[in-house]
């Protein structure tokens, strides 16, 4: 044995030492993913929207529901101080994941739908045929055309 | 949902098909022996051709539907494996008895740490729901919805360029909307299991690969290492693409550098593949891959033999022209809007950005090094370039000026980059300079392989 095997051995032996000492953190870590229930096949699919706001989750579901696959909608978002960060910063793009094919509309104008959170219809600037509460904070509002 | 399992299964063996197209067109498959030793070689590199192929035809306007995609498949594997008849078959080498002290323990437990982490990483990716991380459900899976609903490249209201960076390649979103199409719907809930069977798929395809010439002492042991790195192994089931790009980035590597040791130009072709597919996965993989194949190419062609065919690996990085073409033809700029490459070069911009690139430095270096999340890869990778220096200095020299060049640039998009400094490396960092550890710890066993068989080999005589 040259010192060149015994220093490929040494860096090999390192190696599986410090393998080996994360393997129970990597199985632990599967099993505890495989014994917790997700839910339903649409949850595992929105957990975006579900994890760590399971309000959102709901709300998605509702709007799946009430806006047609082939309408346009918009998100208008209050400035209340109650409104929570994740729906300040990230409800838009949640909602794009989540209500995909239906397609977002940065300007109201030009929306069939409205989603409001936090934010009264009257001063959306729009003629409201309908308006739906999803929520204590949210309401769908279907625009006039 | 059964029929989401299905339609995914079916994808990942068409994918294998394509793979083995390839592998048989250059020779790496020839006998009956060989097949399903090739499995996730076959997978792998049939998913990074199934990809491309979906990637480039989504900027020709063809919608990754299924008829389109089993059309695509059929014609990339048809041209995979038509050079079959003038390639000969692949010398499938093997490794040298083992030589190390205690090398069946090094072996056998090598083989087993690394055989139940691939196994934990499939229960975890079939266990997990969608993918919580912001990126991907703020734009890479919206990305591939809008290319599942619309059928391509829609322009329009929640069409593709209307996410957050519209520049980045459309690989990954196109492959997903792919499987959509497959599964015969939308449900990201089944991509980590995908994104870990692609994981598993490389990390075997390397031990394959390896065990032509290193023993497998050396292999497993590095690869346990590789794998139960905590940073890897997390994001084996994440859905970012960053892991696939440092798994195309580092396959390319291996066989880069298994080119330049073997002077078997038939190498070339699965290392243009991954190339091809890492530039289209993500901006760091077009950057990344160019610098690997030029580092390759030219200490090749300053060898003894002036071997120029290594310059035909830029070609991978190459296959980026028709998303650049398609953004150039609707206006968009053909590089991130978070920093400006010209920028490196005025000298009034960089004044005052010392402070930023101190602290991009000094935290991409902590990321690559720190223990709890990359142990000891970077450290031992290059503890074996010293040791190997001798007996490869090819090799040696192409892993560290890649991976030193390779930092330098990671570190100048952030220098460079428009960003507030803390956010841009809190929310990116990590992930991105987390090519490097993987890069370096696919090649580790080759190094420590090289450094075993000096004993008895010339060294490198590329």
């Amino acid at each position: 044995m040259t010192p060149r095997v015994w220093a490929a051995a040494g860096v090999a032996a390192a190696a599986l030492a410090i393998g080996a000492a994360h393997l129970p953190s990597a199985v632990h870590s599967a099993y505890t993913h495989a014994t917790t229930s997700y839910g339903s096949g649409l949850q595992r699919d929105l957990q975006p929207t579900y994890y760590p706001q399971p309000y959102l989750f709901r709300l998605a579901v509702a709007l799946r529901r009430h806006i047609p696959r082939d309408a346009t909608y918009a998100v208008v978002v209050g400035d209340g101080p109650t409104v929570p960060d994740i729906v300040r910063e990230g409800l838009p793009q949640l909602l794009e994941y989540a209500l995909l094919p239906r397609r977002y509309a940065a300007d109201v104008t030009g929306a069939q739908y409205i989603v409001t959170w936090d934010h009264p219809s009257e001063t959306l600037g729009v003629p409201v045929k309908r308006e739906l509460g999803l929520s204590s904070d949210a309401n769908l509002v279907q625009v006039r055309r | 949902m059964t029929r989401a399992y299905l339609g995914l299964a079916l994808f990942d063996v068409v994918c294998t098909a394509v793979g083995f197209a390839l592998l048989h067109g250059c020779g790496f498959v020839r006998t009956r022996r060989h097949p399903l030793r090739a499995l996730p070689a076959a997978f792998f590199l049939g998913w990074a051709l199934v990809g491309i192929a979906a990637a480039i035809g989504v900027c020709a306007g063809i919608s990754p539907g299924v008829p389109q995609t089993l059309a695509l498949a059929a014609a990339v594997g048809a041209l995979a494996a038509a050079p079959a008849p003038w390639t000969t078959p692949f010398a499938h080498t093997r490794a040298p008895r083992t030589r190390l002290p205690g090398g069946r323990l090094l072996a056998s437990g090598g083989a087993a740490c690394v055989a139940v982490a691939l196994a934990a990483a499939v229960v975890l990716g079939a266990a997990s729901p969608a993918d919580v991380n912001w990126d991907v459900w703020a734009f890479w899976l919206p990305k591939a919805e809008a290319i599942y609903y619309f059928h391509g490249l829609d322009t329009g209201l929640s069409g593709y360029l209307t996410y957050p960076h519209p520049s980045y390649p459309p690989l990954v979103p196109a492959a997903s909307a792919a499987t959509f199409h497959f599964m015969g719907g939308v449900h990201p809930s089944l991509l980590p299991l995908q994104q870990s069977l692609i994981g598993v798929g490389f990390v075997m395809s390397v031990a394959v690969i390896l065990r032509r010439r290193v023993s497998a002492d050396v292999v497993y042991p590095a690869l346990a290492l590789l794998v139960l790195a905590p940073q890897f192994w997390k994001r084996m089931s994440v859905v970012l693409p960053d892991q696939q790009t440092a798994y195309l980035l580092a396959a390319a590597a291996l066989l880069a550098l298994l080119w330049l040791l073997e002077s078997c130009d038939i190498l070339l072709v699965p290392a243009g593949v991954v190339l091809a597919a890492a530039a289209l996965t993500k901006s760091e993989g077009f950057l990344l891959g160019l610098l690997l194949a030029l580092i390759v190419a030219m200490l090749a062609f300053a060898g003894r033999q002036r071997r120029r065919n290594g310059f035909a690996l830029a070609a991978g990085p190459a296959a980026i022209t028709p998303w650049f073409l398609w953004l150039h033809a609707h206006g968009r700029p053909l590089s991130s809007e978070d920093y400006d490459w010209r920028n490196l070069f005025d000298l009034g911009f960089l004044d005052g950005r010392g402070n930023r690139l101190a602290l991009a430095s000094s935290r991409l270096l902590h990321d690559a090094f720190d223990f709890r999340t990359w142990t000891l890869v970077l450290p031992l990778t290059l503890c074996a370039c010293i040791l190997a220096a001798r007996a490869a200095p090819h090799v040696v020299g192409a892993v560290t000026l890649w991976l030193a060049i390779g930092f330098a640039g990671l570190t100048a998009t952030y220098w460079i980059g428009f960003p507030e400094i803390h956010w841009y490396l809190d929310t990116s960092g990590e992930r991105v300079v987390a090519t490097l550890p993987l890069v370096a710890g696919t090649v580790l066993p080759l190094l420590l392989g090289l450094l075993v068989a000096a004993d008895s080999q010339s060294p490198d005589d590329a």
